[in-house]
């Protein structure tokens, strides 16, 4: 590879890695997570004021969007499906080109594919605030939305296919000069990742492309909302394990750096990773326990193998966990549990992160709670559900994150984060 | 084979357990306390509701003490055959319900406050559930599945006497 740029002078603890980005990889990168960053600056605007609004006290409007739900579907579909996707797309090319040490597969698609994404964004958000598309994130039938509300989801959907031809692409350059060689734990979960959403989205287009589209174009008026809630869920549980994996990732290979320790068990990482690649493609009934049509026995089946996907977080839970601890004992704590708090509060890096897991503790014994099917039936639809994953995906996910930001956006904008 | 650090074993087998307890206190909740999901029952045509029997919606009673309702719901009410914005049932106490629903254009939702209820509404497909009212007092039944500009006051009662 050529010459990196050099990287900014600033406070130690943010150098991460020790160097710099290509100025191509800084635009690449750097679009995808500034795009994703103005998303969530508008999503998550929101979200107080859903909460104001809520307050039985406060009753205050939402500004902007008055009719609630818009509100809503805005916050839900920016933050969920376009913030998370922009994030991690940028994230894998950077841990892929890094991890690989070599330039991504024909960077020029890469390009295509982020036009084919910020496309759909611009779509969505047109329908979206000229309120032709109240129908939240999950988008049911037979509450239709405009056509290009879903041709703006296609488009997403259609951009990260492309983006994992290039990554595993890039992947297959390496391993050809590579033989024999075990590929880094970042791209092997990476590349996992990917596997998981190609399959996963087969679901949400079939339901796209066949149902949702036709409908809202006219073209046929009548549909089994049932099948749709099947095969949205079939893409919609896989998806909390796309945003997961990639805060794995930061937890797995980075934040050992991140505190001066080392990775616990590199190899039960990668079961890790395997274990929930193949049990979250199966899951998706457990968000239809109180559904109608579907059968006791899917049910049952299900709601077992969603106990089995929960497993490789526990498992993640005890490596990070003794990973953090060797940090500790490095920070000179003695005692059995001093180490939990002798960690670099200090630096935002580290703390962000550290702050995404407690939020993951509460995250992970409520979805444990939630696949238990019969404690389903007293929290399917309440407020319980937002709030498990404002602790997953608004905690764990969104604050690991912010943590890598603030090593990432100063290489990217190749200046320090702040002057002193 | 993978090595396997000794206490990431002890681990192991506290998550085996831990799991595995949880799954027994799952079975027991359904043969002990005999608590029940929706169950495939029985489907509908939803653009032709008028030739089913849930084409008439309404409270009756089927012995002392059991009742059936038949639930349709729609944007944006529960329709019990019972007019007025917000419908109303009455039960004694102790008295047993079957709840028959389905819904007539989108999806919604039935969740009965304090209750074993919590069922989706989905268009083709029939929703029963069996609840007994043990104590005396106002449950609300609520949609709890967004269903449009209205869903926030799709909101039914039972009062228990
Ligand atoms: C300031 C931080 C935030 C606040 C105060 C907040 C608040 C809320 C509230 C009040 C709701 C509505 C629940 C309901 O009406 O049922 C909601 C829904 C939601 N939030 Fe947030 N939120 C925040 C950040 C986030 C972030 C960072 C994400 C994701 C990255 C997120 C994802 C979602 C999703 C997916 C929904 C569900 C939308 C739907 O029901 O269709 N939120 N949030
Ligand atoms: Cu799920
Ligand atoms: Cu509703």
């Amino acid at each position: 590879m050529q010459a990196a740029h050099k990287l900014p002078a600033q406070n130690q603890v943010l150098v991460f890695p020790k160097a710099g980005l290509l100025t191509s990889e800084q635009w690449l990168v750097g679009s995808h997570i500034i795009t994703a960053l103005v998303a969530l600056a508008i999503g998550i605007f929101l979200g107080p004021f859903q909460l104001f609004r809520r307050a039985p006290m406060l009753k205050l409007q939402i500004p902007v969007f008055s009719y609630y739900y818009q509100a809503l579907t805005v916050h839900g579909v920016i933050n969920a499906l376009f913030f998370t996707t922009f994030f991690i797309v940028g994230f894998s090319y950077f841990v892929v080109q890094r991890s690989l040490e070599r330039p991504i597969w024909k960077p020029k698609l890469a390009w295509v594919a982020y036009g084919l994404m910020l496309v759909g964004l611009l779509m969505v958000m047109y329908t979206l605030i000229t309120n032709q598309a109240n129908v939240l994130y999950t988008f049911y039938p037979s509450m239709i939305a405009s056509p290009f509300f879903y041709l703006g989801l296609v488009l997403l959907v259609i951009g990260t296919w492309v983006v994992t031809a290039i990554l595993f692409m890039t992947y297959y350059a390496w391993r050809k000069e590579h033989a024999g060689e075990h590929v880094p734990l970042a791209v092997f979960a990476t590349l996992t990742n990917y596997t998981m959403w190609c399959v996963a989205t087969i679901g949400v287009a079939i339901e796209v492309l066949f149902m949702l589209l036709p409908l809202s174009l006219g073209l046929i008026h009548t549909t089994d909302p049932q099948t749709a809630r099947a095969l949205f869920w079939f893409f919609g549980h896989p998806l909390v394990y796309f945003w997961l994996v990639p805060a794995y990732i930061s937890w797995y290979t980075m934040l050992p750096k991140q505190t001066n320790s080392k990775i616990f068990s590199d190899p039960l990482a990668r079961v890790a990773f395997i274990v929930l690649l193949i049990f979250s493609i199966p899951v998706g009934v457990h968000h239809m326990y109180v559904d109608p049509g579907v059968s006791m026995v899917m049910k049952t089946i299900q709601g077992i193998f969603t106990f089995a996907v929960a497993i490789p977080s526990l498992l993640t839970a005890f490596n990070i966990g003794a990973m953090l601890e060797l940090a500790g004992r490095r920070r000179g704590a003695t005692t059995m549990i001093d180490w939990m708090w002798k960690q670099d509060w200090g630096n935002p890096v580290v703390a962000a992160q550290l702050v995404g897991m407690l939020m993951f503790v509460v995250g992970g014994v409520t979805g444990i709670i939630n696949a238990s099917l019969t404690l389903n039936v007293a929290l399917h639809n309440t407020s319980w559900i937002p709030a498990h994953f404002h602790m997953t995906l608004a905690g764990a996910v969104t604050m690991t994150f912010i943590g890598i930001l603030y090593w990432l956006l100063p290489m990217i904008r190749g200046r320090a984060l702040y002057s002193t | 084979m993978i090595h396997i650090h000794q206490f990431e074993r002890y681990w192991m087998i506290v998550i085996g357990i831990v799991m595995g307890s949880f799954m027994a206190a799952l079975v027991a909740s359904v043969l002990v306390y005999g608590v029940r999901l929706p169950t495939p029952v029985g489907r509908v045509d939803p653009t032709h509701l008028e030739n089913t029997d849930v084409a008439t919606p309404g409270l009756t009673q089927d012995s002392e003490h059991a009742y059936t309702l038949r639930v349709v719901a729609k944007m944006w009410q529960f329709d019990f055959g019972v007019k007025g914005q917000m419908p109303k049932i009455t039960l004694q106490h102790g008295s047993s319900l079957k709840i028959v629903a389905t819904s007539k254009d989108v999806t919604h939702g039935f969740y009965v406050e304090q209750h074993n209820v919590n069922m989706m509404l989905v268009p083709g497909q029939i929703s029963e559930m069996d609840v007994v009212f043990t104590k005396p007092g106002i449950y609300h039944i609520i949609c709890h599945e967004y269903c449009g500009p209205g869903h926030q006051n799709m909101i039914a009662i039972i009062e228990v006497l």
